[in-house]
């Protein structure tokens, strides 16, 4: 099959990269791009590991033709975090709660938090909320208290929640 | 592979040797190095190994403490703190490194051995099967409140709470994760998680039919330990890694039957299965 080239912005940088049109975006980020943070679990849309934010909306890359998404769009994977002062904070959050264990499902699950808590700027940390924003995210081993978080982990994240969205390289535009 | 083991240990390490944490390394067990240790099962890897470990350390402590007294304090009574070995009658203190790097020119690295014993009370008899086939069993007690819709059946759990009794708590951190995890296992094997078999084949064979527990599912759970340490080891933890899925289920059974008269003794407990019998009750 005849190849396409594409041109993103890839965890704030700039990748040219050439593939197959049909091939999964999964692949593409894992094989053509060699950022093998993002997980297959499913390969049909239900566990949410591999998430990935596509202009900041988390979405599953194993249900995405690459070709679909055009030049100039923003991707963001789970190596793209440490980047953006929210990615990190969020990874210390996690690490502190002891969120992973087999730690499958954690780079999809990473996302969903990210596109969630650096999303508009009347996020709802109530509980309902934060676990809807998670419900797409299957996880086997910890459950998911430490994933939405504690009523203290989400007033704390709500505080720095401005100097997240002030230095984050990448989200919703 | 995630059951905390890479953590735990060092920890339990540590913990005897009374050392920082950070100075315990753990390298990946290689069956070519170690002996057969039995197969993982029961829980027990942090009663058992977790044990070897810590009456090792403490015999590596009383070893290079040994040493410290003797190379350093005249024989006066050494103690190892963390930074530094402590002469125990003049409080002198010698850095945990010069008596280390002392030691090894010396006398070369120093090994310990140890072996995990049963207990002494702990008897059993492999030609009978009579007797106390593991030293010790953690307990937990399960709470599940649950609300039955009477129109459709659908049950919904609302809240969990819960006790357990594992021993010593080596991390609390993980040990909560791994109950909050079990749970939510059991209750998709209580109410959702369904596995058939049909013409030779599972017929749930993916995640689009073998449905388990989201984040909205999950209900609120409360998890509290008592601590009781195993009294057989040094150590006196005892295993967390099957006992949080074994109770769930029962408890939510219980309630569903409190809440509606009628108990389903096969799980998952679905609305189909209530209808059928709620069905013969009316
Ligand atoms: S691998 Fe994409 S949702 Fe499971
Ligand atoms: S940590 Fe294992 S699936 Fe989430």
């Amino acid at each position: 099959m005849n190849k396409i080239v594409r041109t993103w912005k890839l965890n704030g940088e700039q990748r040219t990269v050439e593939f197959p049109p049909m091939r999964r975006l999964l692949d593409v980020l894992r094989d053509n791009l060699s950022l093998k943070g993002t997980k297959e679990g499913c390969s049909e849309g239900e566990c949410g590991a591999c998430t990935v934010l596509l202009n900041g909306k988390p979405v599953t890359s194993c249900l995405i033709a690459a070709g679909q998404v055009p030049d100039g769009a923003e991707l963001m994977t789970v190596e793209g975090l440490e980047h953006t002062e929210g990615g990190r904070l969020l990874q210390h959050q996690y690490i502190e709660k002891g969120a992973a264990q087999c730690g499958f499902c954690i780079p999809g699950m990473l996302m969903a938090s990210y596109a969630y808590l650096a999303g508009a700027d009347d996020v709802d940390l109530r509980e309902a909320a934060m676990r809807e924003a998670h419900a797409g995210n299957i996880c086997r081993c910890t459950g998911y208290e430490k994933n939405y978080g504690s009523r203290e982990r989400r007033r704390r994240t709500m505080a720095e929640r401005r100097e997240t969205r002030k230095n984050r390289t990448t989200g919703p535009r | 592979m995630g059951q905390g083991t890479f953590t735990i240990m060092p920890q339990i390490v540590a913990d005897g040797l009374s050392v920082n944490m950070n100075r315990v390394r753990c390298p990946n067990p290689d069956t070519k190095f170690v002996p057969d240790s039995g197969p993982t099962v029961a829980s027990r890897t942090t009663m058992v190994v977790g044990s070897t470990l810590f009456d090792a350390a403490i015999k590596l402590k009383a070893q290079m403490e040994a040493y410290a007294s003797e190379a350093f304090f005249g024989g006066a009574p050494a103690e190892l703190n963390e930074h530094f070995f402590k002469n125990t009658y003049t409080n002198e203190t010698i850095p945990f490194e010069r008596v280390a790097d002392r030691l090894i020119k010396e006398k070369g690295p120093q090994r310990v051995y140890n072996q995990f014993k049963l207990p002494p009370q702990i008897r059993w008899d492999q030609r009978t099967f009579v007797g106390d086939s593991y030293p010790s069993y953690s307990w937990g007690c399960n709470v599940a409140e649950v609300e039955v819709n009477p129109l459709t059946l659908e049950i919904k759990v609302k809240k969990v709470t819960s006790f357990w009794d594992i021993g010593r708590v080596i991390n609390p951190v993980l040990a909560k994760g791994q109950i909050e995890g079990g749970l939510t296992q059991a209750l998709g094997f209580a109410l959702m998680e369904k596995m058939g078999i049909k013409d030779g084949l599972f017929d749930a064979s993916r995640m689009q039919t073998y449905v388990v527990p989201t984040a909205l599912d999950t209900p609120e759970m409360s998890i509290d330990f008592l601590e009781f340490p195993f009294t057989g080891t040094a150590l006196g933890a005892k295993g967390v890694g099957e006992v949080p899925i074994d109770g769930l289920a029962p408890a939510i059974a219980n309630a569903v039957e409190s809440a509606t008269g009628v108990r389903i003794n096969e799980l998952p407990i679905t609305p189909e299965k209530l209808l059928s019998k709620l069905g013969a009750v009316v």
